[in-house]
């Protein structure tokens, strides 16, 4: 009777531990909680009342399908319906830069490392306002080596098409899988009606619920949540008086830099002695989410 | 005419189901007049698992919902953050309704974050460390047999759906070539974030999007804080067996950067762990063994083999090791790196063991054989590799010297049916150059491989009986090797030609001398010395057709050509020169209907018409009962292989499973069996055609599941064949069937609890006779006691259905306790072979049975250790 009543006494004991299981050392970094970590004043253009983080993987060079770039972004959701899309540490991107100069010009074994980090490149200094400045449009704001763009275009209609019985649990959130279409790429995507904001991550919206997944066909994009929080927080915007412009002519804008960007680079003078890895950035890939 | 107008009616009926439905109204906020705009608007069926339409709010708050559907009802639902969701049920027609939102607190779902098990990208899968270890994965091979979709052999190789590993990476740079197990070995699981897999690798930059590969590789992603810094681990143990000192010591040290790596380690234990393995090097060159079963898991190679897990067959020896090694890789420039790699291993090994063995079992002639082994082996191996390689956009240049030298001693004293002693001495040294040159030349890429070798191997063999008979073979055999091949592939679309020309010569030189005072070897003594030299031309035209991307098929059938001439002098009973044409024609078809799900179909043919093997009279013992005549390789004169397998992989389900069914039918030249000579069984190689016909079919499925953070890897193998067999100076034919289930199953249903069990249940049935079985289920269990102190145990529970020795037993095994006094410390205390146990196996060799009772003699070991990361 005695050995019984220890061994309920055990099971019950346990109970409370048997709660804990299932949590791990968690490795993504904790988002700061506001974003002038560098003392600079932005214009606030509204709160979040969520907060949803997203690794992102893209694969920089088609010919190397197994090399991916890995980074965080969070999509800020204001209650307005005010979304803003960007990088988590593009705010610090400036002063990382700015340290690798010495007396103004940066170090020829610091070249490639600039380039590789250079702002423009891809989505990394972008931001994606949706809704924004008006309901159904999207403001896209990027920048190519010193000139900072921006443009305004109609919420993309990706013909969504939601796949019956396709379920998937991601942040313990049930899933459904939609397929779209945008701009030369079919987008496999995964929302869930439990957060009912149409939105997600970059330029992904229109379903009837928040994309938590994302994937292109082809396998060289993706997008997944790794956090939702609900806070409080400034949104802000880091450009201030970006030259207007087209979506179609930012993206050739953006081609010829990336893959003549150099030159643009030498004639800016900010960099100098090019010549070692001049040949080897020449050829670098270029690989867009647009296509047109 | 009633019923013409009913068909009518009910027409109408089912185009009203099937019409456009319009749902519209207005939004307000209840208690106010004033417009909600941005609600979702969803229609589904009851359970939401399928939305017939959806919509939102514009600024007035007026929706308009649009759908099509069959049933009768449908439910809708409004939904906005910051207000409670209203559903409503409608009938399926047009209609209008106005709903009043009321605002509620917004509440997101409290969301564990956590990094998630697997994930998939691109080709590339990644594993995470820190969710599929278990407490006592001290080293990151152990974690690696547990990812789903990964096997690693006993020698270490690892698999990736079946198939060997192409390259093995750490942060993407290839250090240690195919002796990836000093690596994997040797990182401490603390410094892995991740384990990844890159599919469909191809390691040469120049064949990138030219020429594809369905090989794997996999690459250890480390933790950011233990790169750019020498980093590094140590573990240092002392304690007490029944009558020795007993002490261990493990040293890592680690540097990886972006210009380079460098790994050092230092091994030493007489604590019963060989380290033999960590040194084998597993490139594709050396497992030609396994490459010819290829897709086949490696629980299938020996099905019928009942070995135990492996806790059972660890703290067995009574060992000396000592590994020491140096690795460094250099990156010169972007393209370039240089590495270093050396070795030297001095390891002395005893082992011994009682057996019961009852050959041919189930068999009306049986010969029950006891014996008592008492086995020792002496190897000393220094090994040194200079490689450089060039991995450019246009051309791709690897480089690779080896010097290898082995001196090895083994002594084996045997007791009981048989009396006898027997002593190896077996060194070699080699010096081998590989080179492995792609270049591209226009529209396409030429490649050149080249090895070239030269090896020696003095060997010493010496059988002494009770009586002092005794048996002495000297053997000195020497071998210069060169081969060369050049390959052109063509590519135009979807379509790849590939011609292969390839020229190989060897020349063999072997003295030998066999002497001694056995009668039953008296006719073979004498001295046996011939010359060798062979020479291969060989064609390979291979043909490919691939639209495979995430989905898609391919198609491809290769045509290998080779004419071969030997010449011999010496002791040749046969004719001294002869030639053939060997053909080995294969087809493969593969279907990707989706990205996950893989079908594949491959059928092979070789034929080697010519019986060339018993070119040598010579006689070689390769052990006291193995006496072997000719050549040393079955030569298999036709063979057809066809294999059907359906790989299934769901990183999002973390979901791997794999379907291989094998059928093989070879016809060769040499039989296998036992025979006696005099009172002795021995192990002999009969020259005699010999039909073989065998099917295989394996089911392998691994899961990880959030209940009780599981991880299940559950396997199935049968196994049946029909073949020729030798016995007892007789032919005859034989079928034999075998299966195995084996479960793995990891998991942690407390927080203080772990548990990992290994079940396994293995049969043999033989024609007209019982079948018989064998059970085991060995349990891991680690009880974390508090944040700080941890004590593990083993233990297994066996069953054996074969008389005479049937029984039912539970062992303890093995128990730690470990303090983990810090961040970077760690207190172990070791107790091993609590428990002394049996161990037994059955076999089948060649369609005969022989079923092994043995008591293996393990040591009780008490050690303490200390772990420190630096």
């Amino acid at each position: 009777m005695l050995r019984l009543l220890n061994i309920i006494l055990l099971v019950v004991a346990s109970l409370p531990l048997y709660a804990q299981y299932g949590t791990y050392p968690i490795e993504y970094p904790n988002l700061p909680d506001t974003f002038f970590l560098d003392g600079r004043f932005r214009d606030t253009l509204d709160f979040s009342i969520m907060r949803v983080q997203y690794k992102r993987r893209a694969m920089p060079d088609t010919l190397a399908r197994d090399n991916f770039s890995t980074s965080t972004y969070a999509l800020h959701i204001a209650k307005s319906g005010k979304s803003l899309f960007s990088k988590i540490d593009a705010f610090l991107m400036d002063s990382a830069y700015a340290s690798r100069e010495v007396n103004g010009k940066i170090r020829i074994k610091e070249q490639k490392a600039a380039w590789e980090s250079m702002p423009g490149k891809d989505e990394a200094s972008s931001e994606v306002w949706k809704n924004h400045p008006d309901k159904r449009k999207i403001t896209y704001l990027n920048r190519t080596f010193m000139d900072h763009w921006v443009y305004t275009q109609e919420f993309p209609d990706f013909q969504w098409e939601i796949v019956p019985d396709s379920t998937q649990t991601i942040l313990e959130h049930p899933c459904m899988m939609a397929v779209g279409n945008y701009a030369g790429r079919t987008w496999k995507v995964w929302f869930t009606m439990e957060i009912p904001v149409s939105d997600g991550p970059w330029k992904l919206c229109g379903l009837p619920g928040l994309i938590l997944k994302a994937e292109d066909a082809r396998g060289e994009f993706f997008y997944t949540a790794i956090r939702i929080q609900q806070i409080t927080a400034p949104m802000p915007t880091n450009y201030k008086e970006p030259l207007k412009t087209t979506r179609e002519r930012f993206l050739k804008v953006r081609e010829n830099y990336v893959v003549n960007g150099i030159n643009q680079i030498i004639s800016s003078g900010v960099v100098t002695n090019m010549t070692r890895t001049q040949s080897a950035m020449n050829m670098r890939p270029y690989n867009p989410m647009e296509f047109y | 005419m009633k019923k013409l107008l009913f068909t009518l009616l009910f027409l109408c009926g089912t185009l009203t189901s099937w019409a456009q439905v319009s749902i519209q109204g207005r939004i307000t906020q209840k208690g106010e007049s004033s417009a909600v705009a941005d609600v979702v608007v969803t229609a589904t069926d009851k359970k939401g698992a399928r939305v017939y339409g959806y919509g939102f709010s514009d600024d007035q708050g007026k929706y308009n919902l649009t759908f099509k559907m069959t049933g009768d009802t449908v439910y809708v639902a409004y939904k906005l953050m910051g207000y409670k969701t209203v559903q409503r049920t409608f009938r399926n027609v047009s209609q209008t309704a106005d709903i009043q939102l009321e605002p509620d607190a917004i509440k997101l779902k409290e969301v564990i974050v956590r990094q998630p098990k697997i994930e998939a990208y691109g080709d590339t899968i990644s594993y995470n460390v820190n969710a599929i270890k278990q407490e006592g994965d001290d080293h990151i091979i152990d974690v690696i047999k547990r990812l789903p979709g990964i096997e690693v052999s006993a020698a270490g190789t690892i698999r990736y759906m079946g198939k060997n590993i192409s390259k093995f990476y750490i942060e993407g740079m290839d250090m240690l070539d195919g002796r990836y197990s000093i690596a994997t070995n040797s990182i401490p699981t603390d410094m892995v974030q991740n384990v990844q897999v890159l599919e469909n690798h191809q390691d040469k930059r120049v064949l990138k999007g030219k020429v594809s590969t369905d090989r794997a590789a996999m690459n250890i992603k480390l933790k950011k804080d233990v790169k750019l810094k020498p980093v590094g681990k140590a573990t240092l143990g002392a304690g007490a067996s029944t009558d020795e000192l007993k002490g261990m010591a493990d040293i890592v040290g680690l540097m990886v950067s972006d210009k380079g790596q460098r790994m050092l380690t230092l091994k030493a234990n007489n604590t019963g762990q060989l380290l033999q393995n960590e040194t084998m090097d597993l490139s594709e060159s050396l497992s030609s063994i396994t490459a010819e079963l290829e897709g086949t898991p490696s629980s299938l190679l020996t099905p019928t083999l009942g070995t135990a897990p492996q806790a059972v067959e660890d703290y067995t020896h009574f060992n000396t090791s000592f590994l020491g090694t140096y690795n460094r890789l250099l990156k010169l420039g972007d393209v370039d790196q240089l590495k270093f790699n050396l070795f030297y291993r001095d390891e002395k090994d005893n082992t011994q063991h009682e057996s019961n063995t009852i050959y041919g079992v189930n068999e009306d002639n049986q010969l029950v054989v006891s014996r008592i082994h008492d086995l020792t082996q002496h190897g000393k191996q220094g090994n040194a590799q200079i490689d450089f390689t060039r991995n450019a956009e246009n051309r791709y240049l690897d480089e690779k010297l080896t010097l290898d030298g082995f001196w090895n001693t083994s002594r084996t004293d045997l007791s009981g049916t048989d009396v006898f002693h027997e002593k190896f001495h077996t060194p070699y040294a080699k010096v081998e150059n590989k080179v492995d040159y792609t270049w591209s030349a226009g529209k396409t890429n030429y490649t050149y491989k080249s090895l070239i070798g030269y090896q020696r191997q003095p060997e010493d063999a010496v059988f002494t009986e009770a009586d002092g008979a005794y048996l002495n073979q000297d053997r000195n055999r020497e071998r210069f090797y060169i081969t060369n091949e050049l390959s052109q592939p063509l590519g135009w679309g979807y379509h790849l030609l590939t011609l292969n020309y390839g020229a190989t010569m060897g020349l063999d030189k072997q003295e030998s001398e066999l002497k001694g005072s056995m009668n039953r070897y008296e006719d073979m003594a004498g001295r046996y010395d011939w010359h060798g030299n062979r020479y291969e031309l060989s064609f390979t035209p291979s043909y490919s057709f691939s639209n495979m991307d995430s989905k898609g098929f391919s198609f491809s059938a290769s045509v290998p050509l080779s004419g071969i001439w030997f010449k011999y002098s010496g002791h040749i009973p046969a004719k001294e020169k002869f030639s053939y044409i060997s053909l080995k024609p294969s087809v493969s078809f593969s279907w990707r209907p989706v990205r996950r799900l893989l079908l594949s179909l491959r059928g092979n043919y070789s034929r080697a018409p010519q019986n060339w093997e018993r070119y040598s009279s010579a006689f070689y013992l390769t052990n006291s009962t193995n006496l072997q005549q000719g050549a040393q390789d079955l030569n298999v004169n036709e063979r057809k292989q066809g294999t059907f397998s359906v790989d299934y992989r769901n990183p999002y389900l973390e979901l791997f499973s794999r379907l291989s069914l094998i059928y093989i039918h070879q016809k060769s030249n040499l039989l296998s069996g036992y025979d006696f000579l005099g009172t002795t069984l021995v192990h002999v190689y009969f020259p005699k055609d010999n039909t073989r016909e065998q099917f295989m079919g394996t089911l392998n499925v691994n899961k990880l599941f959030n209940f009780w953070r599981s991880n299940v890897n559950l396997t199935l193998g049968y196994n049946k064949y029909g073949i020729d067999y030798y016995q007892a100076g007789k032919v005859g034919h034989r079928s034999v069937e075998g299966g195995n289930v084996m479960l793995h199953w990891d998991m942690k249903p407390l927080a203080w609890l772990g548990v990992s069990l290994n079940g396994m249940s293995v049969f043999s049935h033989i024609r007209t006779r019982n079948t018989i079985w064998l059970h085991r289920l060995q349990g891991t269990f680690s009880f974390n006691l508090s944040k700080k102190f941890v004590v593990m145990t083993d233990a297994e529970l066996s069953m054996n259905q074969l008389e005479p020795s049937h029984y039912k037993r539970f062992t303890l095994l093995n128990m730690t306790a470990r303090y983990k006094a810090g961040k970077n410390l760690n207190l172990d205390l070791d107790c091993y072979n609590l428990t002394n146990s049996h161990q037994y196996v059955l076999r089948t060799l060649d369609g005969v049975n022989q079923y092994d009772d043995i008591y293996l003699l393990r040591p009780r070991q008490i050690l303490l250790k200390v772990s420190f990361s630096y």
